[in-house]
Protein backbone atom coordinates (compact mmCIF):
# COMPACT_ATOMS: atom_id res chain seq x y z
CA UNK A 1 0.00 0.00 0.00
CA UNK A 2 1.56 3.06 -0.95
CA UNK A 3 1.89 6.13 1.49
CA UNK A 4 -1.03 9.01 1.17
CA UNK A 5 0.56 12.19 0.49
CA UNK A 6 0.90 14.23 3.67
CA UNK A 7 -1.61 16.83 2.76
CA UNK A 8 -4.03 14.31 2.41
CA UNK A 9 -3.89 13.21 5.80
CA UNK A 10 -5.96 13.08 9.09
CA UNK A 11 -3.23 15.34 11.12
CA UNK A 12 -2.64 17.91 8.22
CA UNK A 13 -5.75 20.12 9.39
CA UNK A 14 -4.76 19.97 12.77
CA UNK A 15 -1.62 21.09 12.55
CA UNK A 16 -2.09 23.80 9.71
CA UNK A 17 -4.78 24.93 12.14
CA UNK A 18 -2.28 24.72 15.04
CA UNK A 19 0.10 27.14 13.30
CA UNK A 20 -2.12 29.54 11.80
CA UNK A 21 -3.77 29.78 15.43
CA UNK A 22 -0.31 30.45 17.12
CA UNK A 23 0.80 33.51 14.53
CA UNK A 24 -2.87 35.13 15.37
CA UNK A 25 -2.83 34.47 18.68
CA UNK A 26 1.30 35.31 18.90
CA UNK A 27 0.10 38.71 16.77
CA UNK A 28 -2.80 40.31 18.77
CA UNK A 29 -0.97 39.11 21.76
CA UNK A 30 1.88 41.21 21.01
CA UNK A 31 -0.75 44.18 19.75
CA UNK A 32 -2.62 44.03 23.17
CA UNK A 33 0.81 43.87 24.99
CA UNK A 34 2.27 47.40 23.04
CA UNK A 35 -1.20 49.17 23.50
CA UNK A 36 -2.37 47.93 27.26
CA UNK A 37 -0.36 51.13 28.56
CA UNK A 38 -2.04 53.42 26.88
CA UNK A 39 -5.33 51.89 26.99
CA UNK A 40 -4.72 51.82 31.09
CA UNK A 41 -3.27 55.31 31.20
CA UNK A 42 -6.31 56.66 29.33
CA UNK A 43 -8.86 54.87 31.60
CA UNK A 44 -7.20 56.02 34.35
CA UNK A 45 -7.27 59.73 33.00
CA UNK A 46 -10.78 59.70 32.49
CA UNK A 47 -12.02 58.31 35.49
CA UNK A 48 -9.59 60.80 37.56
CA UNK A 49 -10.98 63.71 35.30
CA UNK A 50 -14.79 63.17 36.37
CA UNK A 51 -14.23 62.86 40.24
CA UNK A 52 -11.91 66.01 39.34
CA UNK A 53 -15.13 67.89 38.07
CA UNK A 54 -17.40 66.97 40.28
CA UNK A 55 -15.04 69.03 42.98
CA UNK A 56 -14.38 72.03 40.02
CA UNK A 57 -16.61 74.39 40.91
CA UNK A 58 -15.83 74.42 44.80
CA UNK A 59 -12.42 74.52 43.96
CA UNK A 60 -12.21 76.84 41.95
CA UNK A 61 -14.48 79.01 44.31
CA UNK A 62 -11.64 78.19 46.81
CA UNK A 63 -8.63 79.25 44.88
CA UNK A 64 -10.51 82.31 42.81
CA UNK A 65 -9.98 80.91 39.37
CA UNK A 66 -12.49 79.34 36.78
CA UNK A 67 -13.77 75.75 37.26
CA UNK A 68 -12.04 75.54 33.78
CA UNK A 69 -8.80 76.14 34.71
CA UNK A 70 -8.84 73.64 37.98
CA UNK A 71 -9.66 70.92 34.69
CA UNK A 72 -6.95 72.39 32.83
CA UNK A 73 -4.87 71.84 35.39
CA UNK A 74 -4.84 68.51 35.22
CA UNK A 75 -2.83 66.24 36.67
CA UNK A 76 -1.49 68.64 39.21
CA UNK A 77 -4.67 69.87 40.75
CA UNK A 78 -5.78 66.53 40.61
CA UNK A 79 -3.07 65.10 42.72
CA UNK A 80 -3.10 68.11 45.06
CA UNK A 81 -7.31 68.08 45.83
CA UNK A 82 -7.85 64.59 45.45
CA UNK A 83 -7.17 61.54 47.26
CA UNK A 84 -8.22 58.12 47.67
CA UNK A 85 -9.43 57.59 51.28
CA UNK A 86 -11.71 54.99 53.30
CA UNK A 87 -14.80 55.36 55.37
CA UNK A 88 -15.65 52.97 57.41
CA UNK A 89 -17.63 50.29 57.29
CA UNK A 90 -18.76 51.58 53.56
CA UNK A 91 -17.71 49.20 51.11
CA UNK A 92 -17.18 51.42 48.14
CA UNK A 93 -14.17 52.57 46.09
CA UNK A 94 -14.02 56.28 48.41
CA UNK A 95 -12.49 59.82 47.28
CA UNK A 96 -11.85 62.83 49.00
CA UNK A 97 -11.25 66.29 48.03
CA UNK A 98 -9.91 68.06 50.32
CA UNK A 99 -8.84 71.96 50.24
CA UNK A 100 -6.05 73.39 52.47
CA UNK A 101 -7.13 71.47 55.36
CA UNK A 102 -10.47 71.61 54.98
CA UNK A 103 -12.26 68.42 53.65
CA UNK A 104 -14.86 69.70 50.81
CA UNK A 105 -16.89 65.92 50.36
CA UNK A 106 -16.71 62.74 49.38
CA UNK A 107 -17.01 60.70 46.27
CA UNK A 108 -17.92 57.21 45.58
CA UNK A 109 -17.85 54.80 43.28
CA UNK A 110 -21.53 53.56 42.69
CA UNK A 111 -23.63 51.25 40.52
CA UNK A 112 -26.83 50.15 39.58
CA UNK A 113 -29.27 48.57 37.16
CA UNK A 114 -30.10 50.38 33.71
CA UNK A 115 -32.44 49.46 30.68
CA UNK A 116 -29.83 47.32 29.02
CA UNK A 117 -26.97 47.05 31.19
CA UNK A 118 -25.25 48.03 34.10
CA UNK A 119 -24.88 51.00 34.99
CA UNK A 120 -21.46 52.81 37.26
CA UNK A 121 -21.35 56.56 38.39
CA UNK A 122 -19.40 58.52 40.30
CA UNK A 123 -21.53 60.00 43.29
CA UNK A 124 -19.98 63.47 44.99
CA UNK A 125 -21.52 63.90 48.94
CA UNK A 126 -21.13 66.77 51.53
CA UNK A 127 -18.52 65.91 54.12
CA UNK A 128 -21.66 65.28 56.67
CA UNK A 129 -23.03 63.02 53.33
CA UNK A 130 -26.28 64.69 53.65
CA UNK A 131 -26.14 66.61 50.16
CA UNK A 132 -25.33 65.48 46.74
CA UNK A 133 -22.96 67.74 45.05
CA UNK A 134 -22.95 66.29 41.93
CA UNK A 135 -23.31 62.99 39.52
CA UNK A 136 -21.25 61.92 36.71
CA UNK A 137 -22.58 58.37 35.02
CA UNK A 138 -18.86 56.98 33.66
CA UNK A 139 -20.15 53.47 32.02
CA UNK A 140 -23.54 52.90 30.83
CA UNK A 141 -25.33 51.01 28.13
CA UNK A 142 -28.32 53.03 27.62
CA UNK A 143 -29.46 54.07 24.24
CA UNK A 144 -27.82 56.19 22.30
CA UNK A 145 -29.89 59.49 21.95
CA UNK A 146 -32.37 58.55 24.77
CA UNK A 147 -31.14 56.76 28.06
CA UNK A 148 -27.60 57.96 27.31
CA UNK A 149 -29.08 61.36 27.43
CA UNK A 150 -28.07 60.94 31.27
CA UNK A 151 -24.40 62.25 30.56
CA UNK A 152 -26.35 65.53 29.99
CA UNK A 153 -25.48 68.43 31.35
CA UNK A 154 -28.86 69.71 32.56
CA UNK A 155 -30.10 66.51 33.98
CA UNK A 156 -26.65 66.08 36.12
CA UNK A 157 -26.88 69.49 37.22
CA UNK A 158 -30.59 68.84 38.92
CA UNK A 159 -28.04 66.65 41.12
CA UNK A 160 -26.18 69.50 42.01
CA UNK A 161 -25.84 70.94 45.81
CA UNK A 162 -29.33 68.50 46.00
CA UNK A 163 -29.87 67.97 49.65
CA UNK A 164 -30.62 64.20 49.55
CA UNK A 165 -30.42 62.78 53.43
CA UNK A 166 -33.25 64.36 55.93
CA UNK A 167 -31.06 63.87 58.84
CA UNK A 168 -33.98 63.34 61.29
CA UNK A 169 -35.68 61.01 59.96
CA UNK A 170 -32.03 59.48 58.80
CA UNK A 171 -33.45 58.53 55.36
CA UNK A 172 -32.99 59.52 51.82
CA UNK A 173 -35.05 61.74 50.43
CA UNK A 174 -38.52 60.43 48.01
CA UNK A 175 -37.38 61.88 44.83
CA UNK A 176 -40.28 62.81 42.25
CA UNK A 177 -40.25 62.63 38.97
CA UNK A 178 -41.73 65.08 36.27
CA UNK A 179 -41.53 65.72 32.32
CA UNK A 180 -38.79 67.06 30.94
CA UNK A 181 -40.04 70.25 29.76
CA UNK A 182 -41.87 71.40 33.24
CA UNK A 183 -39.32 72.88 35.44
CA UNK A 184 -39.05 71.92 39.36
CA UNK A 185 -40.96 73.55 42.31
CA UNK A 186 -39.02 71.38 44.61
CA UNK A 187 -35.63 69.94 45.02
CA UNK A 188 -36.65 66.68 45.02
CA UNK A 189 -38.32 66.96 41.75
CA UNK A 190 -36.18 65.77 38.66
CA UNK A 191 -36.89 66.12 35.32
CA UNK A 192 -36.89 62.97 33.73
CA UNK A 193 -35.32 62.33 30.07
CA UNK A 194 -38.48 62.04 27.53
CA UNK A 195 -38.27 58.68 25.99
CA UNK A 196 -36.59 57.35 28.84
CA UNK A 197 -38.78 56.68 31.94
CA UNK A 198 -36.91 53.52 32.58
CA UNK A 199 -33.43 54.76 32.72
CA UNK A 200 -34.08 57.83 34.40
CA UNK A 201 -36.07 55.64 37.19
CA UNK A 202 -32.82 53.91 37.13
CA UNK A 203 -30.53 56.34 37.90
CA UNK A 204 -32.93 57.74 40.96
CA UNK A 205 -33.45 54.12 42.36
CA UNK A 206 -29.44 53.50 41.66
CA UNK A 207 -28.84 56.76 43.69
CA UNK A 208 -31.60 56.46 46.53
CA UNK A 209 -30.08 53.03 46.90
CA UNK A 210 -26.63 53.74 47.16
CA UNK A 211 -26.15 57.22 49.19
CA UNK A 212 -28.97 55.20 51.86
CA UNK A 213 -26.53 52.69 52.25
CA UNK A 214 -23.36 54.46 52.12
CA UNK A 215 -25.18 56.93 54.91
CA UNK A 216 -26.08 54.19 56.77
CA UNK A 217 -22.96 52.13 56.61
CA UNK A 218 -21.12 55.19 57.61
CA UNK A 219 -23.10 56.18 60.70
CA UNK A 220 -22.78 52.53 62.05
CA UNK A 221 -18.83 52.43 61.14
CA UNK A 222 -18.37 55.72 62.88
CA UNK A 223 -16.78 55.17 66.56
CA UNK B 1 -11.94 40.95 -14.28
CA UNK B 2 -9.51 44.42 -14.24
CA UNK B 3 -9.52 45.84 -10.58
CA UNK B 4 -11.20 48.52 -11.44
CA UNK B 5 -14.40 45.86 -12.76
CA UNK B 6 -13.71 44.03 -9.13
CA UNK B 7 -14.24 47.58 -7.22
CA UNK B 8 -17.47 48.53 -8.81
CA UNK B 9 -19.01 45.40 -8.90
CA UNK B 10 -18.18 45.01 -5.07
CA UNK B 11 -18.88 48.20 -4.31
CA UNK B 12 -22.15 49.25 -6.43
CA UNK B 13 -23.75 46.27 -8.78
CA UNK B 14 -23.30 43.31 -5.96
CA UNK B 15 -23.39 45.71 -3.24
CA UNK B 16 -23.78 43.89 0.35
CA UNK B 17 -26.36 45.40 1.68
CA UNK B 18 -29.33 46.36 -1.06
CA UNK B 19 -27.82 43.37 -3.19
CA UNK B 20 -27.02 41.09 -1.04
CA UNK B 21 -29.10 42.21 2.26
CA UNK B 22 -26.20 41.16 4.25
CA UNK B 23 -24.86 42.94 7.17
CA UNK B 24 -27.95 44.54 8.20
CA UNK B 25 -27.72 44.00 12.25
CA UNK B 26 -24.83 46.67 12.10
CA UNK B 27 -26.45 48.90 9.63
CA UNK B 28 -29.54 49.18 12.02
CA UNK B 29 -27.63 49.51 15.76
CA UNK B 30 -24.85 51.94 14.64
CA UNK B 31 -26.17 54.27 12.39
CA UNK B 32 -27.96 57.13 14.43
CA UNK B 33 -24.73 59.09 14.41
CA UNK B 34 -22.27 60.32 11.43
CA UNK B 35 -19.26 59.47 12.85
CA UNK B 36 -20.07 56.25 14.66
CA UNK B 37 -21.26 55.13 11.12
CA UNK B 38 -17.84 56.38 8.87
CA UNK B 39 -16.17 54.42 12.07
CA UNK B 40 -17.56 51.45 12.15
CA UNK B 41 -17.61 51.66 8.02
CA UNK B 42 -14.08 52.34 8.19
CA UNK B 43 -13.50 49.32 10.44
CA UNK B 44 -15.29 46.91 8.35
CA UNK B 45 -13.54 47.85 5.11
CA UNK B 46 -10.30 47.35 7.07
CA UNK B 47 -11.00 44.01 8.25
CA UNK B 48 -12.42 43.30 5.15
CA UNK B 49 -9.22 44.05 3.52
CA UNK B 50 -6.90 42.57 5.15
CA UNK B 51 -8.53 39.13 6.16
CA UNK B 52 -9.53 39.11 2.06
CA UNK B 53 -5.87 39.49 1.65
CA UNK B 54 -4.76 36.92 4.29
CA UNK B 55 -7.00 34.15 3.15
CA UNK B 56 -6.96 33.97 -0.49
CA UNK B 57 -2.74 34.36 0.52
CA UNK B 58 -2.88 30.96 2.33
CA UNK B 59 -6.13 29.41 0.34
CA UNK B 60 -3.43 27.25 -1.55
CA UNK B 61 -2.65 25.48 1.74
CA UNK B 62 -5.48 25.84 3.47
CA UNK B 63 -7.57 21.92 4.08
CA UNK B 64 -11.20 22.55 2.89
CA UNK B 65 -12.21 21.10 5.31
CA UNK B 66 -11.79 23.36 8.18
CA UNK B 67 -11.21 26.57 5.78
CA UNK B 68 -13.91 27.94 7.89
CA UNK B 69 -12.38 27.81 11.28
CA UNK B 70 -9.86 29.53 9.34
CA UNK B 71 -11.45 31.94 7.91
CA UNK B 72 -13.29 33.17 11.13
CA UNK B 73 -9.73 33.11 13.06
CA UNK B 74 -8.32 35.96 10.66
CA UNK B 75 -11.54 37.86 10.57
CA UNK B 76 -11.56 37.96 14.31
CA UNK B 77 -8.21 38.62 14.66
CA UNK B 78 -8.11 41.86 12.28
CA UNK B 79 -11.37 42.84 14.13
CA UNK B 80 -9.48 42.63 17.43
CA UNK B 81 -6.74 44.86 16.48
CA UNK B 82 -9.30 47.23 14.80
CA UNK B 83 -10.97 47.75 18.45
CA UNK B 84 -7.29 47.63 20.44
CA UNK B 85 -6.83 50.55 17.84
CA UNK B 86 -10.01 52.39 18.52
CA UNK B 87 -9.78 52.00 22.79
CA UNK B 88 -6.35 52.79 22.90
CA UNK B 89 -6.48 56.18 20.46
CA UNK B 90 -10.01 57.35 19.81
CA UNK B 91 -11.57 55.74 23.37
CA UNK B 92 -14.70 58.18 23.26
CA UNK B 93 -15.94 56.88 20.02
CA UNK B 94 -14.87 53.17 21.31
CA UNK B 95 -17.12 53.93 23.95
CA UNK B 96 -19.83 54.36 21.91
CA UNK B 97 -19.32 51.85 19.62
CA UNK B 98 -19.23 49.55 22.60
CA UNK B 99 -19.84 45.97 21.61
CA UNK B 100 -20.67 46.64 18.17
CA UNK B 101 -16.82 46.62 16.74
CA UNK B 102 -16.49 43.15 18.25
CA UNK B 103 -19.94 42.07 16.64
CA UNK B 104 -18.30 42.74 12.98
CA UNK B 105 -16.68 39.37 13.40
CA UNK B 106 -20.28 38.00 12.94
CA UNK B 107 -20.70 40.54 10.47
CA UNK B 108 -22.09 38.11 7.25
CA UNK B 109 -20.59 39.96 4.82
CA UNK B 110 -17.04 39.48 5.75
CA UNK B 111 -17.81 35.60 6.12
CA UNK B 112 -19.76 36.30 2.88
CA UNK B 113 -16.23 37.44 0.92
CA UNK B 114 -14.16 35.55 2.31
CA UNK B 115 -16.49 32.79 1.21
CA UNK B 116 -17.46 33.62 -2.19
CA UNK B 117 -14.46 35.63 -3.47
CA UNK B 118 -11.02 35.24 -1.00
CA UNK B 119 -11.04 32.07 -1.08
CA UNK B 120 -10.70 31.68 -4.85
CA UNK B 121 -9.13 34.31 -5.92
CA UNK B 122 -5.39 36.20 -6.35
CA UNK B 123 -4.73 38.16 -3.23
CA UNK B 124 -4.45 41.10 -4.63
CA UNK B 125 -7.97 41.01 -5.90
CA UNK B 126 -9.28 39.81 -2.58
CA UNK B 127 -7.67 42.75 -0.61
CA UNK B 128 -9.40 45.32 -3.56
CA UNK B 129 -13.09 43.44 -3.44
CA UNK B 130 -12.79 44.24 0.32
CA UNK B 131 -12.03 47.49 0.22
CA UNK B 132 -15.07 47.76 -2.37
CA UNK B 133 -17.32 45.83 -0.40
CA UNK B 134 -16.00 48.30 2.66
CA UNK B 135 -16.82 51.27 0.39
CA UNK B 136 -20.24 49.83 -0.64
CA UNK B 137 -21.19 48.89 3.46
CA UNK B 138 -19.48 52.82 4.68
CA UNK B 139 -21.52 54.17 2.20
CA UNK B 140 -24.93 52.68 2.79
CA UNK B 141 -23.94 53.48 6.66
CA UNK B 142 -23.41 56.95 6.15
CA UNK B 143 -26.70 57.69 3.74
CA UNK B 144 -28.74 56.33 6.72
CA UNK B 145 -26.57 58.09 9.37
CA UNK B 146 -27.05 61.28 7.68
CA UNK B 147 -30.57 61.26 7.99
CA UNK B 148 -30.97 59.67 11.19
CA UNK B 149 -28.67 62.25 12.58
CA UNK B 150 -30.37 65.42 10.86
CA UNK B 151 -33.89 64.68 11.80
CA UNK B 152 -32.72 62.68 15.43
CA UNK B 153 -30.33 65.54 16.77
CA UNK B 154 -30.48 68.60 14.23
CA UNK B 155 -26.78 67.46 13.68
CA UNK B 156 -23.90 66.28 10.98
CA UNK B 157 -20.82 65.19 12.59
CA UNK B 158 -21.89 66.73 15.92
CA UNK B 159 -21.96 70.18 14.18
CA UNK B 160 -25.31 71.73 15.73
CA UNK B 161 -27.40 72.92 11.57
CA UNK B 162 -30.60 73.19 12.36
CA UNK B 163 -31.76 76.17 15.06
CA UNK B 164 -33.66 75.96 18.22
CA UNK B 165 -36.98 75.58 16.06
CA UNK B 166 -36.61 72.39 15.01
CA UNK B 167 -37.62 69.59 17.69
CA UNK B 168 -36.11 66.69 17.37
CA UNK B 169 -37.89 63.25 15.79
CA UNK B 170 -37.04 60.67 18.92
CA UNK B 171 -37.93 57.58 16.11
CA UNK B 172 -35.04 58.97 14.47
CA UNK B 173 -32.68 57.89 17.47
CA UNK B 174 -34.60 54.48 17.75
CA UNK B 175 -33.27 51.51 15.64
CA UNK B 176 -36.69 51.76 13.74
CA UNK B 177 -36.33 54.21 12.07
CA UNK B 178 -33.30 52.27 10.45
CA UNK B 179 -35.58 49.77 9.32
CA UNK B 180 -37.80 52.15 7.64
CA UNK B 181 -35.05 54.44 5.67
CA UNK B 182 -33.01 51.12 4.74
CA UNK B 183 -36.02 49.82 3.02
CA UNK B 184 -36.91 52.64 1.73
CA UNK B 185 -33.25 52.64 0.19
CA UNK B 186 -33.42 49.52 -1.37
CA UNK B 187 -37.08 50.11 -2.87
CA UNK B 188 -35.30 53.28 -4.58
CA UNK B 189 -32.13 51.41 -5.62
CA UNK B 190 -34.04 48.40 -7.03
CA UNK B 191 -36.61 50.57 -8.85
CA UNK B 192 -33.98 52.92 -10.41
CA UNK B 193 -31.18 50.90 -10.92
CA UNK B 194 -31.93 47.11 -11.03
CA UNK B 195 -34.15 45.95 -14.16
CA UNK B 196 -36.69 43.18 -12.42
CA UNK B 197 -36.59 39.62 -13.32
CA UNK B 198 -38.75 37.79 -15.32
CA UNK B 199 -40.41 40.57 -17.77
Amino acid sequence: MKDKPFRETLSYPVIFMLIVCIIFVGILAVMYRISEPRIEAQQKDSYQKLILELFSTELAQKSNVPPLAIMAGYPETYNSFIRETKLPGVERRTFCAVYGDSLLGYCFDIGGKGLWGSMRALVALSPDLTTMKGLNVYSQEETPGLGARIDEQWFRDQFQNLPVVIPAESQVLKFELIPEGKSAETPNQIRQITGATITTNSVVKMLTDEINYIYQAAKKGQP
Amino acid sequence: MSKKEIFITSAFTENSIWRQILGICSTLAVTNLMLNSLIMGLGVTFSLALSGFTISLIREWTPRTVRMMVQTLIIAAYVIIVDIFLKANLPSISKQLGPYVGLIITNCILMGRAEAFASQNAPFDSLIDGIGAGFGYTLVLVMIGFIRELFGFGSIFGVKLLGSWWINWSIMVMAPSAFFLLAMLIWIINVKFYKPKGR
